[in-house]
């Protein structure tokens, strides 16, 4: 508490088991990334905060609050990071309810080490995408963000420029440093941008 | 009153006929080396291939064709009774003059005693091989039987097995790789440490293997001096791999000492692991929370070891209590509970065979308590 939280993305490891997450957070570190280890659900709920960056992985079966509750608990609290389920035999079809409530992937015991690495490639690219675009969205202005909101509802410049109550020349000027700022250059591509940005 | 009329002629013939019908060998020796026989029935010849008259000239000793196994044991247990003036019973096996041997079974006591103190015995013998190989037949049966069951409950637990020996795997796994990079990089200190983490996850695997390796062996049987302690730990920790499936633990209450037990280890862990599995079934339909406990007790009351199982489940339903042990009567009514419906019918008859018995009742407010007794072994033996 307190304690400023280093901004580097993290693997944040929850198992129960201390030897899986003691050679996982091992493997995961000599290839570079930086780990957290947590024994219980509850305990990772108890340091959770929006602020996070990386990815999450998690045992399936745990004592206590198991995977699942724990990925209902982090949806209740709006967590967008990538969540990885480890499952042991038997768990598969918990598995697959946890990617219909959008669990990235599932990783089945014993975890082949490489593919633990791939996944938590893809998933700290995914998540430093969400984490460049909402910078990229925190770069415009407020008036810029505006005009933004209402290119991406549709409007029309004429329509916006009467909205916002400036002229049409001074909406062009926003469009166009809004795109510049987004690094898109048709309409599609910025409303693609400026929806995956919005937390 | 009917008079008796009859000559001492008309007894001996009555007598005669009397032996000469009996399924067996009546005999009067005295108690010495070998037995040398004064009388012997006609029956012997049936019985041992040699005649009558060639036992009571003492051409052939009774104690030349006793088994060699067996004869020091027949001897000791005949001495100890005449020496309380109490009749014996032995079953012993004998080398007939030709064919296999046989098992009989004698039943005599102390009629006479010469002047130098020797006993002199009179009894009864007869060919108890039919029944000894009926015995040992179901005795087989029941242990095959016994097994069949042992390898379908390892098979019920193979998921909670795969668990626990894929957590072990998984760390492997890891820590190897690692290691290999961390012997690229040089770093020497770091790599003793991963090294000394893999064998003990490596061991870690293997005693997983080892818990459910006796469930699966073939031959089980019959031991003395068995600790019951270790005997009861063993199968706690086998039956704990379910057990964190559920996240339920399951409690010892055990004295400090028990003494020794003769009994089939194999076969009593089996049961009590039967036990344990069942409670546990039952107290997941009965919906207990994770950390919820089950009870494995034992205690010795009146020269008998009790053994308890104490579940916190739906308990014994009436409509269920009467065909509890009867074959394929299974109160499990999901797919993936559903085992063949043996167990329990399976552990009365192991508990059975080892001369106790296996009862249960429900508890309040709620559970069941399975028991189950075994006869510790009498202190002169």
């Amino acid at each position: 508490m307190g304690i400023q939280r280093p901004p580097e993305p993290q693997v944040l490891i929850v198992d129960d088991d201390a030897a899986v997450r003691d050679a996982m957070s091992l493997w995961l570190s000599c290839n570079g990334y930086h780990c957290r280890c947590f024994e219980h659900a509850e305990d990772f709920i108890d340091h959770y905060s929006n602020d996070l960056q990386g990815c999450i992985i998690a045992d399936i079966r745990m004592p206590g609050m198991n995977g699942l509750e724990l990925q209902s608990h982090l949806n209740h609290l709006e967590c967008v990071l990538p969540l990885v389920f480890i499952t042991g035999h038997g768990t598969v079809p918990m598995a697959v309810e946890a990617m219909r409530h959008g669990a990235l992937d599932y990783l089945r015991k014993p975890v082949d080490e490489q593919q633990l690495l791939r996944l938590v490639e893809h998933a700290f690219t995914l998540d430093q995408s969400r984490v460049n675009q909402t910078q990229l969205l925190t770069s415009l202005t407020p008036r810029e963000r505006q005009v933004a909101e209402l290119v991406v509802d549709g409007l029309a410049n004429k329509v916006i420029a009467a909205n916002l109550n400036i002229s049409q020349r001074t909406v062009e000027v926003h469009r166009s440093n809004v795109m510049t700022k987004l690094a898109v250059n048709t309409l599609p591509e910025l409303v693609k941008t400026f929806l995956k940005s919005l937390p | 009153m009917t008079q008796l009329t009859n000559t001492s002629d008309d007894a001996q013939d009555g007598l005669q006929t009397l032996f000469k019908n009996l399924p067996g060998m009546a005999y009067r020796c005295v108690n010495l080396d070998h037995w040398p026989m004064s009388f012997v029935s006609e029956g012997c010849e049936a019985l041992c291939g040699y005649t009558s008259q060639q036992l009571e000239t003492q051409q052939v000793l009774w104690g030349d064709f006793t088994h060699r196994h067996d004869v020091a044991e027949v001897d000791r247990q005949v001495k100890s009774a005449a020496r309380k003036g109490q009749p014996f019973e032995v079953e012993y096996r004998i080398v007939p003059r030709t064919g296999p041997h046989k098992w009989v079974w004698e039943r005599g006591r102390v009629v006479d005693w010469l002047d130098d103190g020797t006993a002199v015995l009179e009894g009864f013998i007869t060919d108890i091989t039919s029944l000894r190989d009926a015995q040992r037949t179901v005795s087989d049966q029941r242990a095959q039987l016994a097994h069949v069951e042992r390898l379908n409950t390892l098979g019920e637990m193979t998921a909670a097995i795969a668990h626990e020996i894929n957590q072990p795997l998984t760390a492997i796994a890891m820590y190897s790789k690692s290691a290999q990079l961390l012997a690229q990089q040089g770093n020497q200190k770091q790599l003793q440490e991963v090294l000394e983490k893999l064998a003990q996850q490596s061991l870690r695997a293997g005693a997983v293997i080892e818990r459910m390796q006796a469930m699966s062996y073939q031959s089980s049987h019959q031991q003395d001096h068995i600790d019951p302690i270790n005997l009861l730990k063993e199968i706690k920790d086998l039956a704990e791999i379910e057990a964190q499936v559920h996240s339920y633990t399951i409690e010892l209450q055990l004295p400090h000492e028990l003494p020794s037990i003769s009994c089939d280890p194999i076969q009593i862990q089996q049961v009590i692991l039967n036990l344990l599995r069942n409670g546990m079934q039952a107290m997941q339909v009965n919906l207990c929370s994770a950390g919820s406990a089950i009870v494995l007790a034992a205690k010795v009351v009146d020269e008998q070891l009790w053994i308890h199982v104490r579940d916190q489940g739906t308990g014994i339903e009436t409509a269920m209590a009467d065909k509890l042990f009867l074959a394929f009567a299974s109160n499990k009514h999901t797919d993936k509970a559903a085992g063949m419906g043996l167990g329990l019918t399976i552990g009365k008859a192991i508990i059975e065979a080892h001369g106790g018995r296996l009862n249960y009742s429900n508890l309040r407010p709620n559970g069941a308590e399975f028991s189950f007794n075994l006869a510790l072994p009498s202190k002169h033996a």
